[in-house]
């Protein structure tokens, strides 16, 4: 017999979704074999080799209350607001660079600032047309942004698919507790690639099966009605983009959503050793005969070091006062910040800005001996590859673990969408460590996700 | 000025057909303070749809394709370089340049040659950039085949041979982490059969060239093409192409580059009297 920890809440609101949790986790089982059977998965490197595994999926929802909801859509807008404000000014004129509010060595160093990007202005002058931004609750309620990621952020086709399997599982649920149906993703995502569309079809472009979200590509192109390609149906003639059907006649490509890294992208271009990518697409995108969503070149806004910077980009091209809070971040690079760096090491998680999907975070407790030297050493003497953050004491949610309910650090990853307008999707993957105690919850070490009902009152 | 020509082909063979075959060339040399280009003619075979482009730092690039079947590929350009006696180019600065880029970036055998050469910064930047461009060249020994496109400052001084590359790339670090910005420069050098490659500093006004292989100054006998962060931002074609059989496609090369000075018949032309 499950015990539920939120008997102790007495409230209406509570018995709602205590009723409502009952009756789904009383579905789990199915709702698991219908997730297995429409192949939710999830392909890992281990030890060099692919190995795809199901995504687990955890059947007790995140539930965001509207009030909450509203507050953070607030801050979401306003914040991938001002980095695509701050991606058109790096890849322009650079004026926060000019007036002082960024060190030029953050910007120019970073491996995410493409140099081929330069004076590239994309159409309706959009850089990051999905977001995802990372958060956190912290036990005494206050939501933290952890990260932006305005490359090619993954996951909204999980929540997605469970909310699917749920409602068919047990659709009374969703009549007597008021979720906002999360199902608009697609129109949401196909208006985006309509707005910048230049003429043409919607491509979306994955490199191939043997990718970890390669899932998500296919699912995400069924729903859309855009067409699924790999990089060798696509190429360029005369500075356009066409996709090479299976007649072999010849479509336009309006719009590209890329699922495939900038260095990937254009072996003319970028890297020259890669062997996958459409030759020559840049110049075909520089001509302004093609759309790509997410742009190159937004690595420079999602850095982890450019992270630090973001509430100061908020205010210096919107003029307001940032809505969301970041985790309390110091840069080893200036000397008062290496100092607490160094004198608060036991109780500062450490992230090399470089690494992604959860690798290169240490955290400084968990460092023993002559390996914590070596590390303050690395910080010592390598100050711009780290940044050092407070470790926020993340509100457990419960997963059912073999049949028992347990607390587990989860994060959230919020799906922002520009488009004509800058849109909250109101859901998001909810991605919890399987592992009592560990905060790493990235899919790419073997978390697992829950659904993210956001309530409309 | 000097009046240059210059002529650059080069030749590619592949041991079996290939087909899908996209290509990015930088063929016309860029036109600066320095430098002026006319003339320019260029042929590619076998070729379809190309046409020249201009990427982020204002360098033409003429990008094309050839879908048909074939074993060779063939590109020629030729043109005139009107070419000043200096090494100073006018042009504005981009931070980038002063950061390690993939090929510049700062390894323990880099930073330990720097502080044992290192001048005081308070000398001039084209002072320090020259005592950067002695060390370097007297570190290295001219050695073909040492090193490969792909090899970055940091091993080629381990190494200490190579070729005009690993030169720059070695001078290029050394000056950025001497807060000297610095950019690596792709061209032709008059009686070199095959592309050179040098750099130039920024010092605080104007961009310097510098050649550390040859341990001098930038003249007139120096053509640029490109420039940009190291050799990765440099190179001057590329192609893709797919195979019609199931193995990797071998291929051959040929290049052949000539610069000399160009006959000048209408010496006496109007011109020279306005």
């Amino acid at each position: 017999m499950v015990t539920f920890a939120f008997f102790i809440f007495s409230n209406e609101k509570e018995k709602g979704r205590i009723m409502a949790m009952k009756q789904i986790i009383a579905h789990s089982d199915s709702i698991n074999m219908l997730l297995a059977r429409y192949g939710v998965k999830f392909g890992i490197y281990k030890h060099g080799q692919f190995i795809e595994q199901l995504f687990p999926f955890d059947p007790i929802p995140r539930i965001i209350p509207a009030e909450d909801f509203n507050y953070l859509e607030r801050g979401l807008i306003q914040r991938v607001n001002a980095l695509n404000r701050f991606l058109a000014d790096i890849y322009s004129s650079k004026n926060i660079i000019k007036d002082g509010i960024i060190p030029e060595d953050f910007v120019f160093s970073s491996s995410g600032y493409l140099p081929e990007c330069e004076g590239i202005m994309p159409p309706a002058g959009i850089f990051s047309h999905i977001s995802g931004i990372d958060l956190v609750q912290a036990k005494d309620g206050t939501w933290y942004v952890l990260e932006d990621n305005l490359r090619i952020p993954s996951g909204a086709s999980y929540p997605l698919i469970a909310r699917d399997l749920t409602r068919r599982a047990d659709p009374q649920v969703f009549n007597e507790y008021p979720v906002i149906d999360n199902r608009d993703y697609a129109d949401i995502l196909k208006e985006t690639m309509d707005h910048v569309n230049l003429g043409g079809i919607n491509v979306i472009l994955t490199p191939g099966r043997y990718n970890s979200a390669f899932f998500e590509h296919s699912y995400l192109a069924e729903k859309t009605g855009s067409v699924l390609a790999m990089p060798n149906e696509l190429f360029v003639q005369d500075c356009k983009l066409y996709y090479r059907d299976d007649q072999g006649s010849k479509q336009r490509v309006g719009a590209l959503y890329r699922r495939l890294s900038d260095e990937f992208l254009d072996p003319c271009t970028f890297r020259p050793d890669s062997l996958i990518g459409v030759p020559n697409l840049m110049a075909a995108y520089r001509a302004g005969n093609v759309a790509i969503i997410n742009t190159p070149g937004n690595g420079v806004a999602d850095d982890k070091g450019i992270y630090y910077f973001v509430p100061k980009m908020i205010q210096y091209y919107l003029n307001e006062e940032p809505i969301l809070k970041n985790a309390p971040t110091y840069l080893p690079i200036y000397e008062e910040d290496r100092n607490y760096v160094l004198d608060n090491f036991d109780n500062l998680v450490i992230k090399d800005v470089a690494e992604a999907g959860g690798y290169g975070v240490v955290f400084g407790s968990k460092l023993e001996g002559a390996e914590k030297e070596r590390f303050r050493e690395l910080v010592k003497n390598e100050p711009r590859r780290f940044i050092a953050q407070e470790v926020i004491d993340f509100l457990d949610l419960d997963i059912m673990d073999e049949g028992k309910q347990v607390p587990r650090k989860a994060d959230l990853r919020a799906f922002v969408l520009s488009g004509e307008t800058t849109r909250v999707w109101a859901s998001g993957l909810t991605r919890f460590s399987r592992v009592a105690d560990s905060f790493i919850v990235n899919s790419s070490q073997g978390g697992g996700f829950k659904d993210t009902w956001v309530l409309s009152r | 000025m000097r009046k240059l020509t210059f002529v650059h082909r080069k030749s590619l063979q592949f041991d079996h057909p290939v087909f899908a075959h996209s290509f990015s060339l930088r063929l016309i040399p860029l036109t600066n303070s320095r430098q002026i280009i006319s003339n320019v003619s260029y042929s590619i075979q076998p070729s379809e749809h190309s046409r020249m482009v201009q990427d982020g730092r204002g360098h033409s690039l003429c990008i094309g394709d050839c879908d048909a079947e074939h074993m060779d590929f063939y590109y020629e350009v030729s043109g005139t370089a009107w070419v000043s006696d200096t090494p100073y180019v006018d042009g504005p600065i981009h931070a980038m340049y002063r950061f390690p880029s993939a090929l510049t970036g700062i390894g323990s055998g880099l930073r330990t040659f720097y502080e044992q050469h290192r001048l005081a910064l308070e000398a001039p930047a084209l002072t320090r950039a020259s005592a950067w461009m002695q060390a370097v060249y007297a570190h290295f020994c001219y050695t073909p085949g040492a090193t490969s496109v792909s090899t970055t400052a940091e091993d080629a001084a381990a190494l200490g041979m190579g070729v005009c590359q690993d030169y720059a790339h070695m001078m290029i670090a050394l000056c950025r982490m001497d807060h000297i910005p610095a950019r690596y420069v792709a061209g032709y050098l008059v009686g070199e059969g095959e592309t050179h490659a040098w750099l130039e500093i920024y010092d605080g006004a104007r961009w310097v060239g510098m050649d550390p292989t040859h341990n001098r100054m930038v003249g007139d006998q120096y053509i640029s093409i490109i420039f940009g962060r190291d050799y990765n931002d440099c190179i001057l074609d590329k192609g893709f192409f797919r195979s019609t059989q199931n193995k990797p496609v071998l291929q051959t090369q040929q290049v052949h580059v000539s610069v000399f000075d160009a006959v000048n018949h209408n010496s006496n032309s109007k011109d020279d009297n306005l």
